[in-house]
């Protein structure tokens, strides 16, 4: 069973290391840090491939636009002239890749239905700032999210599956008292609002 | 303080947010981390300056003049020129690829991508595939280049220069 106190006392351990900021790992990847590179597309790939998803590009497409936007980072790593902006960047990119993989189609196949292409074409703009808002919000959230202690990542996973798992088998599953699984519930979702990386993002938008 | 709501919304968003990243197929993250190994430090960029593709994309909606039809009598047969452009002569895309001190001029024909490099530097220029492939072709004395047949996925041209530098354009696809 664990204890509530012990939970939050320490500010110690892997998890609680501050997350590297893009600025830093866009500068690291520059040098040729495959490392850097790495967690920058482990970060990013949710929001390319979610423009994707958006564009309603097959699999095959995506698959195209993804190893265009990621060949093309690859060569301005070096030229990023405001690293901080990447995401903006990688969103901007993306939309462009996935309308010329769409206008390609068009030419080549004779798109069924123009006037989605058009919609696409027109609304894209506004769009690439929402999903950019809405990306950076959900990468801010997972972060902080991997920094809480395990047993709140476990205690908050269960609580987020769908179908709903009964509280009996949550209590079971991590020795904690059904009496404790709110308040506990409640204690972790506190940590995680705390987590620098939600700072201004939570409050901006509530 | 966070009220009840306050905690059913974070949760709610923790819960969009995790399954974001769930949704990406593993395999899309693990080709987007294998395009580093395209990183270069020492070659020279050429980066694109000039595409008629973009050029044409801007005027493609608006209305197409017709002017009078040319041609002549090829074997006894009237042949358009405009037909016989399109098909065999007729420069079917043009780009212009530039770093500070070299640059190479691309054309895409029927079945061939014609190139020059300026300055010359006579020897190979290398066409490379993201999946690494590499394949080259003979640049003549003057720096020009044909390759053939036309790449049908992203590709992007190297080349050393007569002091040794190496060039690489940004990537393409046609």
């Amino acid at each position: 069973m664990w204890g509530l106190g012990a939970l939050f006392t320490g500010e110690r351990g892997p998890s609680m290391v501050a997350e590297e900021s893009v600025a830093a790992l866009v500068g690291r990847a520059g040098q040729g840090d495959k490392d850097a590179w790495d967690e920058i597309v482990e970060r990013y790939s949710p929001l390319v491939w979610g423009v994707c998803r958006r564009h309603r590009l097959s699999r095959h497409d995506a698959d195209d636009v993804g190893q265009g936007v990621w060949l093309r980072l690859v060569e301005q790593l070096p030229r990023l002239r405001i690293p901080a902006a990447l995401p903006g960047w990688l969103a901007t990119t993306t939309r462009r890749e996935c309308l010329r993989v769409l206008r390609l189609k068009e030419t080549r196949e004779g798109y069924e239905d123009g006037a989605d292409l058009e919609t696409l074409v027109d609304g894209g703009a506004a769009d690439v700032d929402g999903d950019l808002l809405a990306a950076e919000r959900r990468l801010a959230l997972r972060a902080a999210f991997a920094r809480l202690p395990p047993q709140c990542r476990r205690l908050l996973g269960l609580l987020l599956q769908d179908p709903p798992v009964p509280y009996s088998r949550i209590s079971a599953e991590l020795e904690m008292p059904v009496g404790s699984i709110g308040p506990n519930r409640a204690r972790c979702l506190a940590a995680l609002r705390r987590a620098p990386e939600l700072a201004g993002l939570i409050g901006a938008e509530r | 303080m966070a009220d009840d709501r306050d905690d059913e919304w974070l949760l709610a968003s923790l819960g969009e947010a995790l399954s974001e990243a769930r949704a990406v197929p593993a395999d899309f993250v693990e080709a987007g981390k294998a395009a580093f190994a395209w990183h270069d430090l020492d070659a020279e960029l050429a980066a694109l300056t000039y595409d008629s593709q973009a050029e044409r994309a801007a005027v493609d909606h608006e209305p197409v003049t017709g002017g009078p039809v040319t041609g002549e009598f090829l074997s006894g047969e009237f042949v358009s020129h405009e037909f016989a452009t399109r098909e065999q002569h007729a420069v079917l895309r043009a780009m212009t690829f530039e770093s500070a001190e070299q640059s190479v001029d691309l054309e895409v024909v029927h079945e061939a991508l014609r190139g020059q490099l300026m300055p010359a530097a006579p020897g190979h220029v290398e066409l490379h595939t993201p999946t690494g492939e590499v394949a080259a072709f003979a640049v003549d004395a003057l720096g020009y280049f044909v390759i053939a047949p036309i790449p049908s996925g992203p590709f992007r041209l190297g080349w050393r220069t007569l002091d040794g530098v190496a060039v690489r354009t940004s990537w393409v696809t046609l």
